[in-house]
């Protein structure tokens, strides 16, 4: 396999496939921690305390 | 079945549904995801033609399928934004768009670096390569749109209007390999007459096609649950707002430290 003149590009593209799933991953779950965080932060200050994820 | 979707527009319904649902099928997506490269490096043989640039066909193909059937989503999600009044369609819709845009990205960036050895250009301004590249300025519009309209009623409608707009591109895609002289090649798996490529290169290739889409699944609840979040914060912000300014206006303020 890896004697192939071409296997640059193969890596190439999995190193990209890689690199987009990553993001799109991380985007959904950084937003997702982030906004959990601040709802419990807002509960908190109004002393209402419940999940905001129920 | 409309019941049950209109039972699952309620937000409350839909957060305890993706409570197991987003750990099941993120569970699926990584077994399927593993499966698939298993085979795609290790099972299917190199092309007798491509050698192995073949294996590029495994993220390439999915990536496209996924591109078209992701307008598909955001399409039915625009009908039951002005159709129905779908509580959840917007959400589902300004959900779906930027994933839209990341695997649309995907398939042409994959298919450029398959595109150099196979034809010796990374580019060239044939019909089916100028339609994927108008679909993916198609997916960062409606990113874009959704991110300038503050309101978010009159977002989602303008997004919906410029979804079904933007819907004629997917059978442009789909047969300008037919219907114009393109240098990238006919549809190979769904065609008359059935797949023209061989089984041992099909299998790895369908259960990339699976793991894709399950992957999308995955992320689109994941972003839809993070959209009714968002509206909910909104929501409270706005009341702890008029709360403080009540507080304010009878007197009972808390002095600023």
């Amino acid at each position: 396999m890896m004697e192939d003149p071409n296997i640059g590009f193969v890596i190439a593209a999995y190193v990209v496939g890689f690199i987009v799933i990553a993001v799109m991953i991380a985007a959904v779950l950084i937003d997702h921690r982030g906004l959990k965080h601040e709802l419990q932060r807002l509960s908190a200050r109004s002393g209402a305390g419940a999940d905001p994820e129920s | 079945m409309l019941n049950q979707m209109f039972n699952l527009a309620n937000p409350t319904n839909f957060l305890r549904l993706a409570r197991w649902l987003v750990p099941a099928l993120g569970a699926l997506t990584a077994l399927l995801l593993a499966l698939g490269l298993y085979l795609s490096f290790f099972v299917a043989p190199a092309d007798y033609q491509q050698g192995e640039t073949v294996r590029i066909m495994y993220l390439h193909v999915p990536a496209a399928w996924l591109s078209m059937f992701i307008y598909a989503v955001m399409t039915s999600a625009a009908l039951g934004t002005l159709v129905w009044r779908h509580p959840l369609a917007d959400a589902a819709q300004k959900a779906a768009a930027p994933l839209g845009a990341g695997f649309t990205f995907l398939c042409l960036v994959t298919g450029s670096l398959w595109g150099k050895p196979m034809w010796g250009t990374w580019w060239v301004w044939d019909a089916r390569l100028t339609s994927v590249l108008v679909l993916f300025l198609i997916y960062l519009g409606l990113v874009a749109l959704w991110q300038t309209i503050e309101e978010p009623s009159r977002a989602a409608r303008a997004a919906a209007i410029f979804t079904l707009v933007g819907v004629v591109n997917i059978p442009i895609i789909k047969f300008s390999v037919d219907w114009w002289n393109t240098l990238h090649q006919p549809a190979s798996v769904f065609r008359l007459g059935g797949p023209a490529i061989a089984p041992s290169l099909l299998w790895p290739l369908l259960v990339m096609a699976i793991a894709f889409t399950l992957l999308f699944s995955t992320l689109h609840v994941v972003a839809i649950r993070n959209e009714i979040l968002r509206r909910r914060l909104g929501r409270l912000t706005m009341l702890a707002a008029a709360a403080g300014e009540t507080e304010m206006s009878s007197g009972y303020a808390e002095p600023a430290r």
